[in-house]
């Protein structure tokens, strides 16, 4: 892990474990009102917990956040500032509770510049995901990159374009 | 503290289910032998229908090559039954037709008959409930072919015509299936499928212009009746897919009967100056033979030549070659292959009205067929009752679903504003093209396009053209409908015809959030024109048919509830392999089926408060019903259209009402007005010889195509349904000084009258324009001096003004339960409701912290293909996902069980508890749950697969699969299972699919709640776990 990468999810590991703070400010929001909302402008942050992280390598880190106070998810993505291999945005995907047609929040690109995005809000009463992709959304549409687990055993043809959390 | 919390419930029984005897005979055929392990039941044992065989049948019986199949449905499906002489007549199912692929189909309704060569038989079937769309029966039904040796089955097609002359059987194993595309406005033309029944092949696809009825394939050539004649039917020389019609002869009246005799000649029945007659068709000329009592005549084709069977007394054979005869008393409805046997009864019991445990693995109460013979030889009368045997497997049909709303064109002017189905779809082609649900090999050279698609997709987004447009959406735990117990459906109809329907409703009523109303404050009491009242039992009448008196989906047993019912609710032709048609979606809404006002196509459309009524309350659902049936009596008022003396409150005076209630009153100044042919008692697509439906027997329930609609509402008028335990749903009419009948017109001619609509009564083809010109526009009389000695009025069952009776349950539990430990406080229950847990009231409130449930569809994304197709697997999996109000709290969603990897019908369900009150991922042990699952009383039927999945954990903590079988551990209970104790970290849950196993999609997958209990110690449950 570079040093700058170490530092940014250091604090940003800090940032979404502590626990709810008996001064936060009251929620903006509550379940369906937060959709396609920001977590800070919300005050939803200030009870954020990681449903699902993981790490690519030590340039990519992917985690599904959600808020108690506010019933909420969002998608937060962090790369090192010196990655360069790969054009990376931040995804939420999500689905309605009783199932329907995935719609997602995306970050702008990721960079050195900006080495850390989050996704605007979904309802965590219905399925989330995080992502990161490759695909820029301005020229290749809403990209999906992981839309389905096929079964052990069954090949995947293609390259890989992004990957998720578990819908969750 | 751990044990199992079983919850007794106690199952539903038919007392019509202790049915079938012992028994058992020689068999000449052999049961289908490959069976599903959901059918590893014993067959049941088979019942001679002659019990002393020798001496009904004669004492050489068990050397007979004698046979009949025999065909009866409900909604366990379309039954082919096989019963031999030599047995004793001791029927059994040999097949069973219907189609999986359907979404509340119901019971099923159909006409089977048997090759020349006798080893075939064919048949064409559908859903009951499609026949209440006017016209759908000419092109809206399935065909197959069944071999009798052994019960299989081979689908022929869809999209053909269901009527009492079709199919055809003719020589050898030739069989003629016909499509009509006849309409309210055009005789259309018909196709005729030149099937081999040993192969299940069409051989020739041909069409003759107009309204073919009798297609049968004989030695010298196809024959039919065709306008006013008999004719052949023979491919035109430069076209081959066109049939050029060869009069034969003038029919002298309608035809109800053609069956081909020896050396190639023919025999008709026809109906002549109120005689059922007999003619022999030789050498190009007719010839009658002799007549009978109109309807008790009937001829069908035999093993060498035919068979007229009834009063034939008066009928001369001797100069007839070929053409046996058996005088008999009572109406017969079919007979053996060498009239050995005489059928005079057969139906199902679930055709009466009974209803019972749908979709239990059992078929609890369908499949129960009650059968009446006679023995020509002796007259000997024996009844039995047939058990459907649970190892024959349900043959579903293939290809298309054929529209249910194949409907003619409706009456334009008075489209908006009636009850009219609006669907304008075509039939579906014959041709067999891949369904929706059919992942294209698109990927590479071969692969399915999953393998593809699984490195990313650009998302489409939502398909408007996929929604449904109806008001009230399905699936909506907020817009759940109530299965009305009868008592409730009476009192509402004795109420409601009075506006005294006036009960109040509370706010958030049945927790739908609507605000308070009344029935008949939503929607006014009916106002008829030139006063009176509708009659009650004629609405009673009328509920029977449209719906089967359910106001739910087929799935909810009286007393719990689901979605409302309706007859094609993606207008797919209630196909689950197909996309949702938004344009041809029915709309039509509970117990009385109402459309008007509830699809967003159409304006104007009702309200929250109205549509939310007419969907989920029983009694706002009449109301709105009551209304649109008192709009068109006062029609035909504004048209001067009056039956009899006029008065609304006989019965009879509404039979033209009824015939507008379902195909329109066509009011527009411009163009003819009045009532469209299809309906019409004279068009020939009803047999002309029929009965009063009902009159007899509950067996007309289970043909309803051979009635014009008017006519099945009136005799559901006079002969009540029957509930679930076998007792009659409503009071009969007061009948006057009449005793035992209403007084309907047995004249099926009265509205045919060439200075009204261009018709010729006891013609073959009465009005051959089938056009406009056709249309009923004057008033009708055929009782003289009405009064109420001669006429039919309503008797009320409940006083004016009563409270609304109690509902009565099938599942008297419920529907708050408790959890797998009473009182716990520390259990946390995750129940399928997700946010709007109190439905019943069972306490679990909006804002609930145990945890989420959620659902996921397909594989939740559409994706626009390069060759500019669809895929999109959500639309397609919401249509066999229901949800029913049985299980924890009241209520569960179930699906059926699909192969692995079938996207397109995967649910996923997940359960996960609140991550609030698990640690994260850094915490050793996470915290440890004891799990159950519960699994409802209904609907449990599958082995599924449930993924435990612990969430982040930096103790290496892995996903756990536990197999179950929800059937063998509910029992067909609401039960708390132990699946056994977990760890769980922030973000753990449990899963689960309707995929991985080798579903068929029979097997109900039932998703109710799971609970997380505190576990200190480990504790293995059923799925061995103990972590």
């Amino acid at each position: 892990m570079t040093a700058g990468l170490g530092m940014l999810l250091a604090a940003a590991a800090v940032q979404v474990t502590a626990a709810p703070q008996a001064s936060a400010a009251d929620p903006g929001c509550w379940r369906d009102t937060c959709i396609g909302k920001s977590a800070a402008a919300m005050n939803c942050d200030d009870d954020a917990e990681v449903l699902d992280q993981f790490d690519i390598d030590t340039s990519i880190e992917v985690k599904l956040i959600w808020s108690q106070m506010c019933q909420a998810t969002w998608a937060k993505v962090a790369i090192d500032p010196g990655y360069t291999d790969d054009p990376v945005y931040g995804q939420l995907w999500t689905t309605p509770t009783l199932g329907g047609i995935e719609k997602v929040y995306t970050t702008p690109q990721l960079g050195a510049g900006n080495p850390s995005e989050v996704t605007l809000m979904g309802n965590w009463k219905g399925t989330s995901k995080a992502c990161w992709t490759s695909k820029d959304p301005s020229t290749e549409g809403d990209w999906d990159p992981v839309p389905l687990i096929l079964e052990p055993g069954t090949g995947i043809m293609g390259a890989y374009t992004g990957a998720c959390t578990d819908w969750i | 503290m751990n044990r199992r919390f079983r919850i007794p419930v106690p199952r539903v029984v038919s007392p019509l289910t202790a049915m079938v005897t012992l028994m058992a005979g020689l068999t000449v055929f052999p049961l289908v032998a490959s069976n599903t392990a959901a059918q590893a039941d014993a067959a049941p044992a088979r019942q001679r229908l002659f019990p002393d065989a020798g001496k009904a049948l004669g004492g050489d019986y068990t050397s007979s090559s004698d046979f009949t199949v025999q065909g009866t449905g409900d909604s366990a499906g379309f039954h082919i039954l096989l019963g031999t002489e030599r047995e004793g007549f001791a029927f059994h199912e040999i097949a069973r037709l219907g189609s999986t692929d359907l979404m509340d189909a119901g019971p099923w309704t159909g006409e089977v008959c048997t090759t020349g060569s006798g080893r075939y038989a064919a048949a064409v079937y559908a859903p009951s409930l499609w026949t209440n769309t006017p016209g759908a029966m000419a092109r809206g039904a399935f065909a197959a072919v069944i071999r009798l040796s052994d019960g299989k089955v081979t689908p022929v097609t869809s999209g053909v015509q269901l009527a009492y002359f079709s199919p055809g059987c003719g020589d050898g194993d030739l069989v003629d299936f016909t499509r009509s595309t006849v309409t309210d406005t055009s005789a259309g033309d018909t196709t005729v499928f030149r099937t081999d029944a040993a192969t299940g092949r069409i051989t020739s696809t041909s069409t003759v212009s107009g309204q073919a009825t009798h297609v049968v394939p004989t030695a010298q050539g196809t024959v039919a009746v065709l306008d006013d004649n008999l004719v052949t039917l023979t491919p035109d020389a430069a076209h081959r897919q066109t049939l050029k019609a060869t009069v034969r002869a003038a029919l002298p009246g309608p035809v109800f009967a053609l069956t081909p005799a020896t050396g190639g000649d023919l025999d008709l029945g026809t109906v002549e100056k109120g005689q059922s007659v007999i003619h022999r068709f030789h050498a190009g000329t007719l010839t009658r033979l002799g007549a009978g009592k109109v309807g008790d005549v009937k001829l069908f084709p035999g093993q060498d030549g035919d068979i007229v069977v009834g009063d034939v007394r008066g009928v001369d054979t001797a100069h007839a070659p070929g053409l046996s005869k058996h005088v008999l008393a009572k109406q017969p409805e079919s007979v053996s292959r060498q009239g050995h046997l005489v059928i005079t009864s057969l139906a199902s019991d679930q055709m009466k009205g009974i209803t019972t445990q749908l979709g239990s693995p059992s078929l609890q109460g369908v499949g129960v067929i009650r059968m009446t013979g006679v023995a020509s030889r002796s007259g000997a009368v024996a009844s039995s009752a047939v058990g459907a045997d649970p190892r024959v497997p349900l043959s579903s049909a293939t290809g298309p679903a054929p529209s249910a709303g194949a409907a003619p064109a409706s009456p334009s002017a008075t489209a908006a504003a009636t009850k009219v189905k609006a669907a304008t779809a075509q039939p579906a082609a014959a041709t067999a093209t891949a369904p929706d649900d059919t992942e294209p090999r698109n990927c590479g050279e071969g692969a399915l396009e999953s393998q593809c698609i699984a490195a990313g997709v650009p998302v489409y987004g939502d398909v408007p053209g996929f929604d449904y447009p109806c008001v009230v959406k399905r699936l909506d735990p907020k817009r759940q409908a109530v299965q009305a117990s009868a008592n409730l459906v009476e009192w509402a109809v004795d109420q409601g015809v009075h506006g005294d329907l006036t009960v109040q409703r509370p706010k958030d009523y049945n927790d739908t959030g609507l605000a308070a109303y009344t029935p008949q404050g939503l929607f006014a009491p009916p106002v008829l024109s030139g006063g009176g009242q509708i009659p009650a039992q004629l609405v009673l009448g009328l509920l029977a048919q449209e719906s089967n008196f359910k106001q739910a989906s087929w799935h909810a047993l009286y007393g719990t509830s689901g979605d409302p019912t309706q007859a094609d609710w993606f207008g797919n032709g209630d196909s689950i392999h197909y996309y949702p048609d938004s344009g041809k979606a029915d709309c039509g809404y509970g117990i009385a089926q109402v459309t008007t006002g509830m699809s967003v196509l159409k304006s104007p459309q009702y309200d929250t408060l109205h549509a939310g009524a007419i969907a989920t309350d029983y009694a706002a659902n009449i109301a709105a019903g009551l209304d649109i049936l008192a709009e068109k009596w006062n029609q035909l008022q504004d048209l001067q259209m009056h039956v009899n003396n006029n008065s609304p409150k006989y019965l009879e005076n509404w039979y033209m009402a009824l015939w507008g209630y379902n195909s329109g009153v066509y009011t527009d100044p411009n163009n003819k007005e009045g009532l469209g042919y299809l309906n019409n008692p004279a068009n020939p697509t009803y047999a002309p010889d029929r009965k009063a439906f009902l009159l007899y027997n509950y067996d007309d329930a289970s043909k309803p195509a051979g009635w014009p609609y008017q006519e099945k509402v009136l005799g559901w008028s006079e002969v009540p349904q029957l509930t679930w335990n076998g007792n009659p749903s409503y009071a009969k009419p007061s009948f006057g000084g009449l005793g035992i009948m209403e007084n309907l017109p047995t004249n099926y001619f009265l509205f045919c009258d060439q200075n009204v609509n261009a018709c010729t009564p006891n013609a073959a083809d009465p009005c051959p324009t089938w056009d406009d010109q056709c249309r009923w526009d004057a008033s009708v009389s055929w009782i003289d001096d009405q009064q109420d000695g001669n006429s039919t009025r309503e008797k009320l069952a409940y006083s004016l003004g009563s409270s609304e009776p109690p509902l009565q349950h099938a599942n008297p539990t419920g529907p708050c339960l408790d959890g797998p430990v009473a009182d716990d406080p520390y259990t946390l229950i995750v129940d399928d409701l997700d946010a709007h847990e109190d439905t019943y009231g069972c306490g679990d409130f909006e804002g609930a912290d145990d945890g989420k449930f959620s659902l996921q569809l397909g594989d939740n994304f559409t994706y626009y293909r390069d060759d500019q197709t669809m895929r999109g697997t959500p639309y397609i999996a919401q249509i066999d996902l229901h949800q029913i109000g049985s299980g924890y709290d009241g209520h569960s969603f179930f699906t059926h069980s699909y192969p692995t990897n079938d996207w397109f019908h995967k649910v996923t369900a997940s359960w996960e508890p609140n991550p609030i009150k698990v640690p994260p991922f850094d915490q050793p042990g996470g915290q440890r749950y004891d799990v159950w699952i519960h699994l409802p009383a209904t609907a449990a039927q599958a082995i599924v697969r449930y993924n435990f999945i612990p969430g982040r954990n930096n103790d290496g903590f892995v996903t756990h699969n536990c197999r179950i079988n929800q059937a063998t551990h509910s029992n067909g209970q609401d039960t708390w299972l132990e699946m056994g104790s977990f760890p769980f970290w922030k973000g753990g849950r449990i899963t689960a699919d309707n995929l991985h196993d080798a579903g068929t999609g029979d097997a109900d997958v039932a998703f109710d709640a799971v609970a997380f209990e505190p576990a200190v110690v480990g504790v293995q449950g059923t799925c061995k776990f103990g972590y």
